[in-house]
């Protein structure tokens, strides 16, 4: 029988986080959500920084389980790549990527060789030698995803891989990371704040909200008819919450005028221009709205100059009922 | 960006009169007496004193026994440290305000309190005698003990300062990936602590050169055996100044040599 490599956790800490969770290997699951949503105790949860919190169980083996003591970190097979400052700034890139098989036990030799092997997988081969302080942050981040691979992780976990890197920097290393995350047996557990990791690079997506899940499914599913505010706008779609139903549009499908609108009473709100950004060839119109919600609108150039969108304006949004797609959020 | 040099500080006006004046009181109180101990001591006096036997055994104490206090501190302090720092264990604040005591404690009171512990006839000290026949008072071992006792304070608070700054971060990423604490210890909270570690013995060093008080409570004032710099210039105070004042210009110059060398490196104002 092959071992399975999946992953299975139940955390119970109240008041900070109680979710469930369980993927297949080779899956990787992006983490969304909020500020304080508990995506990285989620993390911590797995690592086993935070002691017992329920059940965790990797690759058949059991963790951490309500009523026997939980496993030490050490004792943990992850792979854990925070954001920020986490190579360790007195050692050189290569004994930063070494460390890991060298405390399970391995050989300075055969350390160096597994590692030297990561870094050139990461294209960072020739960085060996340099200290992390010489490293561009591109480069700091790859080194720090190679000492988490070299690790031979049970599981993967990679808190915001890519923040605060340049934009073209990221986008490269993102496309790096998913063919890495391909060849990677395990479970990944993935937390984001850009719904571009979120859909490049996860099989699944994970919202979390206020401490518990929010919604759980395919990525296209969840970029389609999200559940949350905070992924509409991860997302760039406009929804609208009315008690159990949900309804949410693309902002390309608003229209904007100055007078009101003729035509379906339901979908039209009057507001004020609250800030106009690039997006792509249009404009972004973001809207507060006199109902409540804020809105989001795409116009041409040339429509933003003609009605003179600037903030403060005073608008009318109008959507045709056919461009609007109607759900239900699940019973909570 | 970085914030501008206070050497660039004019473009906010004039430091206050009010600021100034007691700055350079303070300034002045601090640097006359070194000046004077400079000018007024006879120079000439200074090698042929530097070659009586007097002088030779102090010197050899004193180096002997502040490098022993380091070492002691080295040995023992750090795991101390370590154990505030990173340990949370009941009981840990209350530790860690006993062990700064002798920080506050006058000097001679920390001989009288060595005396009752290590004495002839004290708690420790009384049955040592009576297993072994040896008493620790009025030997050399009793001025390291002495030392080490003052010294210890400054050192574990400085590296504890030192294992908190470098942050328990790095620990939990070695832990992930595999490493015990003791592994974690030696190769990643250690180096990372190691400039404070450095100002820590030069501080344990200098508190210990300069040590007088339990000393001399505890281990007595014997030339060639427990009389260290500053005992022998408070004996020589009471015969000949002139000579008290050469041999303290001695340990000046020793104490800024060394305080040069370490501030190049460890002691950077930031």
């Amino acid at each position: 029988m092959t071992r399975h490599l999946g992953l299975r956790v139940d955390v119970d800490l109240p008041g900070r986080l109680t979710a469930q969770l369980a993927a297949e290997p080779g899956e990787v699951v992006a983490v969304l959500g909020p500020n304080g949503a508990g995506k990285s105790t989620l993390l911590h949860a797995v690592a086993g920084l935070l002691g017992d919190v329920g059940t965790v169980v990797v690759a058949g083996e059991t963790w951490s389980a309500p009523g026997s003591p939980a496993r030490l970190v050490r004792e943990r097979r992850v792979g854990l790549a925070f954001q920020g400052q986490q190579l360790f700034p007195h050692l050189t890139a290569l004994r930063n990527v070494a460390f890991g098989p060298r405390s399970r036990g391995a050989s300075a030799r055969e350390s160096y060789a597994v590692a030297q092997d990561w870094l050139d997988r990461f294209g960072v081969g020739e960085l060996g030698g340099r200290r992390p302080h010489q490293l561009s942050g591109g480069q700091a981040q790859r080194v720090a995803l190679a000492r988490a691979l070299a690790a031979e992780p049970a599981v993967l976990l990679l808190d915001e891989p890519f923040s605060g890197l340049d934009v073209g920097v990221a986008t490269e290393l993102r496309l790096e990371l998913a063919e890495h995350l391909r060849a990677f047996a395990g479970v990944t557990l993935l937390v984001t704040h850009d719904a571009l990791d979120a859909f490049a690079l996860a099989t699944r997506v994970l919202v979390l909200d206020d401490g518990s899940v929010a919604q759980e499914g395919a990525p296209d599913d969840v970029a389609a008819r999200p559940l949350t505010e905070h992924v509409a706008r991860l997302v760039g779609l406009n929804v609208l919450r009315d008690g159990a139903r949900l309804r949410a549009f693309r902002p390309s499908a608003v229209g904007i005028s100055l007078g009101e609108p003729a035509g379906s009473a339901r979908l039209r709100w009057s507001g004020r221009v609250s800030s106009v950004s690039r997006h792509g060839d249009a404009l972004r119109v973001q809207v507060a709205t006199e109902a409540g919600p804020s809105l989001i609108a795409d116009v041409t150039p040339d429509a933003a100059v003609e009605l003179a969108l600037a903030p403060g304006r005073e608008v009318w949004l109008a959507v045709k009922a056919t461009a609007v797609d109607e759900y239900g959020a699940p019973v909570a | 960006m970085r914030a501008a040099p206070a050497r660039s500080a004019p473009a906010l006006g004039r430091p206050p009169v009010l600021l100034l004046v007691p700055a350079a009181l303070a300034a002045v109180f601090l640097v006359v007496p070194l000046v004077a101990l400079v000018v007024d001591t006879p120079w000439s006096d200074l090698w042929p004193l530097l070659g009586t036997q007097e002088v030779r055994d102090a010197l050899r104490i004193s180096a002997l026994t502040s490098a022993a206090t380091v070492g002691i501190c080295v040995v023992v302090g750090t795991p101390l440290a370590w154990l505030l720092a990173r340990v949370d264990f009941p009981g840990r604040s209350v530790l860690r305000a006993l062990v700064v005591v002798p920080l506050v404690l006058p000097p001679v009171v920390a001989g009288v309190a060595l005396a009752s512990a290590l004495g002839r006839n004290g708690l420790i000290g009384g049955t040592v005698r009576d297993l072994t026949g040896v008493t620790i008072p009025f030997t050399l071992t009793a001025v390291v003990i002495a030392h080490a006792f003052v010294a210890m304070p400054f050192f574990v608070l400085a590296v504890e300062g030192a294992f908190r700054s470098t942050g328990a971060g790095y620990d939990a990423v070695a832990a992930t990936l595999g490493a015990g604490r003791w592994t974690t210890f030696r190769r990643v909270t250690l180096p990372l602590a190691l400039p404070g570690l450095l100002a820590g013995c030069a501080l344990a060093w200098a508190r210990s050169l300069g040590e007088f008080g339990a000393t001399i409570t505890f281990a007595g004032n014997f030339p060639g055996t427990t009389q260290t710099m500053p005992s022998l210039i408070y004996t020589e105070l009471q015969g000949d100044v002139a000579v008290a004042r050469t041999l303290s210009l001695i340990l000046l110059l020793v104490s800024v040599l060394v305080l040069g060398a370490m501030r190049e490196r460890w002691l950077r104002v930031p």
